[in-house]
Formats: C-alpha cells, sequence, structure tokens
C-alpha cells in the first residue's frame, strides 16, 4: 500500500516574525508564508517585545489567509496543527498557540508542540534530509551548540558556549563598532569588506568543545578605545573582519577536533547564524578535508520560519506525540537539549 | 441560531454560549495569568456541555480591551481565528462601552477598568454617549478626573443579554482589522 503523504499546517511567532507554512512529510514546503516585523523593530534598535506581540495579533489571520492560498489548500486538509511553544518572547509566542489551538478546537486536527531550536536543526530535511548519525552545529543569538544526534529528537551536547552566544557576540560588536540592527549581518557585511589585521586571539582553544565569546568581544572593544585614545579613526572593516575569523576559527576548530574523535560523517548546522557566508565556506572546507557529507539549510530556511516548525513536527507526528489545549503554553526559556 | 461570548480582559476567564439572545450555559472563573492556557480548552468544554460544535456558531462577541495586555490578546485571537476560518460574525466591543450599556444614570458617568496600578476610564453622557478619549488614570489621579459625573467601578461580569440587541446593531469590520484597543502608550 503506498504511504499516505502527510500535510502540517505549522505556525511559528517567537521573535518578531509571523510565519504559517504548510509541510509535506517533513521535507516539502507546499507553502510559505512570512511577516517580518524588522522595519518596525529597526528604529528602535532590537526587537520591542511589546511592540512585537501586538504586530502577530494584527496579522495572524492574514498570515494564516496568505499560506492557504499560496497553498490551494483548506484547513481540512492537513493531518495536524505544529506551532512553536519555546523558547522565545512570551507575548509573541502567545498569538501562535492561540491561534493554532483555535485551528485544532474547529478542525479536531491534532496539535503538536515543537521546540523552536528543534525547528532550526529540522529545516535541514527542507534541504537535504539529514542522516543519523550526525554532528549539528546550532549557532543563533542564543545558541552556539556542537550536538551529536544519533536518532531523532536524540540529542547528546558536547559542548556549548561557556558565556555570550556567536549571535549575541555579533550583535555587541555590531553596537561597539556603532552598526544598527540587526547587528549580525551588518558586522559579516563590513567583514567581506576588511582584512585580518588585528590579530585578535582564538578563543577558548582546549580540549573541551566548548565556546566563548566574551573575551573576543571585549578585545574588540579594547582595540575601539585604544583607537579613541590615540584619536585615530578605527578601521571598521578590518576590525570586522579580524573579530569575525577569530569567532569563526574557534567554532570550525571545535568541529574540527569533533568529527576527528567521533570519526562521524555527517554534519549539520542550524540557527540564524547558519546564513554567515563565511562560516559556511570554512565549514564547506573542513568537511571537504575529512569527506564528512555537510548539510547546510538554504538561506531561507535559516532565519526564523514556520517550515522549519512544520520539518522538525513531522517525527512527532509520526510518534502521535500530540498535546492537548491545556497542555500548550508558552515558554520562555527551555533549553532543547 | 448560537453565539459565543468571550471576555478576557481581566483576571475572570467569562465565557458563554447564548441561544436566540439567551445564555444558555456559561463559565466564570479567576484565571489569573492562565488565560492562554485554559480558554480555548474551556470554550471546548463549553460547547461540549452544550452538546454543540463550532459550526453552530454564528456570531461570537468578543471583549476588546482595555485591561491585561495578554488577556485580550487571548480572546481577539482566538475571535479573529474562529472568524476567518468560519465565517463567523465577529463583534468586538470595549469593555467601558459594554459596562456604560448597561448602566441606567440620569447624570454623566464613568465607567472603569482597574489594573494594579490605576484605572483605565471612559466617560459617557447619561444618553451613553462617549465623550472624549479613553484614558489611562494613576489612582491618585482619579479623584479629579471624577469631578461632575457619576463614578462606576469595574463590574465583574455584565448581564451580556440584556445588550444583546444593541451590541448586534453595531457596524460589522472586516475580521483582519479586529485588534485590541490598548490605550497605555509603550515603553521603550
Amino acid at each position: 500500500m503506498e504511504k499516505k503523504d502527510i500535510f502540517i499546517l505549522a505556525i511559528e511567532s517567537s521573535c518578531d516574525e509571523t510565519s504559517m507554512a504548510i509541510v509535506k512529510n517533513g521535507c516539502d514546503v507546499i507553502a510559505l508564508s512570512v511577516f517580518t516585523q524588522i522595519d518596525t523593530h529597526k528604529l528602535y534598535g532590537g526587537v520591542v517585545p511589546e511592540i512585537a506581540s501586538r504586530m502577530h495579533t494584527e496579522v495572524i489571520t492574514i498570515v494564516l489567509d496568505d499560506v492557504l492560498k499560496k497553498a490551494n489548500m483548506k484547513v481540512e486538509e492537513v493531518d495536524a496543527i505544529a506551532v512553536t511553544y519555546a523558547p522565545g518572547l512570551i507575548g509573541s509566542l502567545m498569538v501562535g498557540i492561540e491561534c493554532a489551538k483555535t485551528l485544532s478546537l474547529i478542525y479536531n486536527k491534532p496539535l503538536i508542540k515543537v521546540n523552536h531550536i528543534a525547528g532550526h536543526i529540522y529545516a535541514n530535511n527542507l534541504t537535504n534530509k539529514i542522516i543519523f548519525p550526525t554532528l549539528a552545529l546550532v549557532v543563533s543569538g542564543g545558541h552556539t551548540d556542537l550536538v551529536l544526534m544519533k536518532n531523532d529528537y536524540d540529542f547528546e551536547v558536547l559542548g556549548t558556549t561557556l558565556d555570550d552566544a556567536i549571535g549575541e557576540a555579533y550583535d555587541k560588536v555590531a553596537r561597539v563598532l556603532g552598526e544598527k540592527y540587526p547587528g549580525g549581518p551588518n558586522v559579516e557585511k563590513l567583514a567581506l569588506k576588511g582584512k585580518d589585521t588585528y590579530n585578535l586571539p582564538i578563543p577558548l582553544q582546549d580540549d573541551s568543545y566548548n565556546f566563548s565569546f566574551s573575551g573576543l568581544k571585549s578585545s574588540v572593544i579594547n582595540e575601539v578605545n585604544k583607537c579613541k585614545m590615540k584619536k585615530e579613526e578605527i578601521n571598521k572593516e578590518n576590525l570586522a573582519c579580524s573579530f569575525q575569523t577569530s569567532a569563526i576559527a574557534s567554532i570550525v576548530n571545535k568541529c574540527e577536533k569533533a568529527i576527528i574523535n567521533l570519526k562521524t560523517k555527517n554534519f549539520i548546522i542550524a540557527g540564524g547564524v547558519s546564513a554567515n557566508k563565511y562560516l559556511r565556506n570554512q565549514l564547506i572546507n573542513l568537511c571537504d578535508k575529512y569527506n564528512v557529507n555537510l548539510s547546510l539549510p538554504d538561506f531561507v530556511y535559516c532565519t526564523d520560519n514556520a517550515a522549519m516548525i512544520g520539518a522538525a513536527a513531522y517525527p512527532l507526528f509520526l510518534k502521535s506525540d500530540f498535546s492537548s489545549f491545556d497542555d500548550v503554553n508558552p515558554e520562555s526559556r527551555l533549553p532543547l537539549f | 441560531m448560537n453565539d459565543l461570548y468571550i471576555d478576557t480582559h481581566n483576571q475572570l476567564l467569562n465565557l458563554a454560549i447564548l441561544k436566540d439572545k439567551k445564555i444558555i450555559k456559561k463559565i466564570s472563573l479567576d484565571s489569573t495569568n492562565s488565560h492562554s492556557k485554559l480558554t480555548v480548552f474551556k470554550i471546548a468544554e463549553l460547547l461540549n456541555d452544550c452538546k454543540l460544535s463550532v459550526e453552530d456558531i454564528k456570531n461570537i462577541i468578543v471583549v476588546n480591551g482595555p485591561g491585561s495586555f495578554t488577556g485580550i490578546r487571548v480572546g481577539i485571537t482566538i475571535a479573529k481565528t474562529l472568524g476567518y476560518c468560519k465565517n463567523i460574525n465577529v463583534y468586538s466591543i470595549d469593555y467601558l462601552y459594554l459596562q456604560a450599556l448597561v448602566i441606567n444614570s440620569d447624570s454623566n458617568f464613568i465607567t472603569s477598568v482597574s489594573d494594579k496600578k490605576g484605572y483605565f476610564i471612559g466617560k459617557f453622557t447619561k444618553d451613553k454617549k462617549r465623550i472624549g478619549d479613553y484614558t489611562y488614570l494613576k489612582k491618585e489621579d482619579l479623584e479629579k478626573e471624577k469631578e461632575g459625573y457619576l463614578f462606576f467601578e469595574e463590574m465583574k461580569n455584565v448581564n451580556i443579554e440584556s445588550v444583546y440587541d444593541k451590541i448586534k446593531r453595531m457596524k460589522k469590520v472586516n475580521i483582519h482589522d479586529i485588534n485590541p484597543i490598548y490605550i497605555k502608550k509603550i515603553n521603550v
């Protein structure tokens, strides 16, 4: 008998993007709708939670309408409703959750709660199917984790950041260099135009798989202060490039160590910083060197989107890991592993 | 023909199912910080108790504020989703006006919604016409505003049956345009 296709309607509203998607079998994106609030938050230099919560409420049915029209489907035709419930901004998460619960009530469809970070990991399935066992590097504004996955939802954390996450470090450096929100991508753009002239130290060159970026961030601040004292103009491009070179080198070194020690043949990356081209290129070189199969999610699935939530919900659907209406509640911090 | 009433603007969760303008079942419970957890759950329970399904709901009356920032967005999000999906008419009404509708006063009056630090207030003529904009006042500033008006503390519940016809006469708005009213300014 031919296997029945599974369609999941997924909702993501954990930060400043209201997004919905319909995903087939956890890997084919039938339709994706993303309403981003970035232009509004730019005015304030960062995401303002109260504004984000309001805007999600304003557009929630518009995004629903958009995704159904793009897919040319009705909610009746999907097999389950999936929603991000953590981690994120409570007021923002809540809007997606209420919509998902209501859809589940109306259409009598199972409700699946998905961790946002699992979403970033499973975004890989939208590009290349994840092959287990695999190493997973999760890099975002809140995460810098090196994880061994032997199976679906089986996470063994090898290392994590001891202080700032990599995305956080990029944002802080952006602020020091006077760059506007969103800082990370702007630092990357600057770095592209510069050279590694400052030779900043590569952090945490030890035997662990852990990371640390606050010292490197301090080095950047020191360089800026030195210039100020000497009344010299700072070379922003070169300093951004020097920061990026050292930060990414420390990540790639730890990945190399894990590839050698664990002899893993598969490698995936996840999270907002996985859109960083320099990081992607360094990982391509690394994986080529050790003949490791590297999966890079498409750029569109690196930032927050609901398609990745649909992908991450699929293994849960297969396990019938469903939730009741009173069991899906927003949580601001909830580690996946 | 059934209607669903949703009020999540304060710590109480007030839900009701109406049939032919009469409440046939209602829920009123203290749900402090639990609107997100309980509202859809309790709507499902209410429908089930009345042996109704979402298909049987023809109109929704939802309180759009002012009050709990989270609470009103829970109620509005649920109402909008139901309204969009099932083509249900959604009447959104603010709690200051809703109270004004049930008040009989022979002079100008003020209705209120209170929170920890102060009051949202609405001023009305005895004919229930709004005077000026709604405002939010700190507790200590209330006395001055009361002058010349009869002041009404926030009602725990409004008898929706008694104002049903008035609500149904309200102008219909596009479902996507239904939003909470906030009154308080955002602190950035």
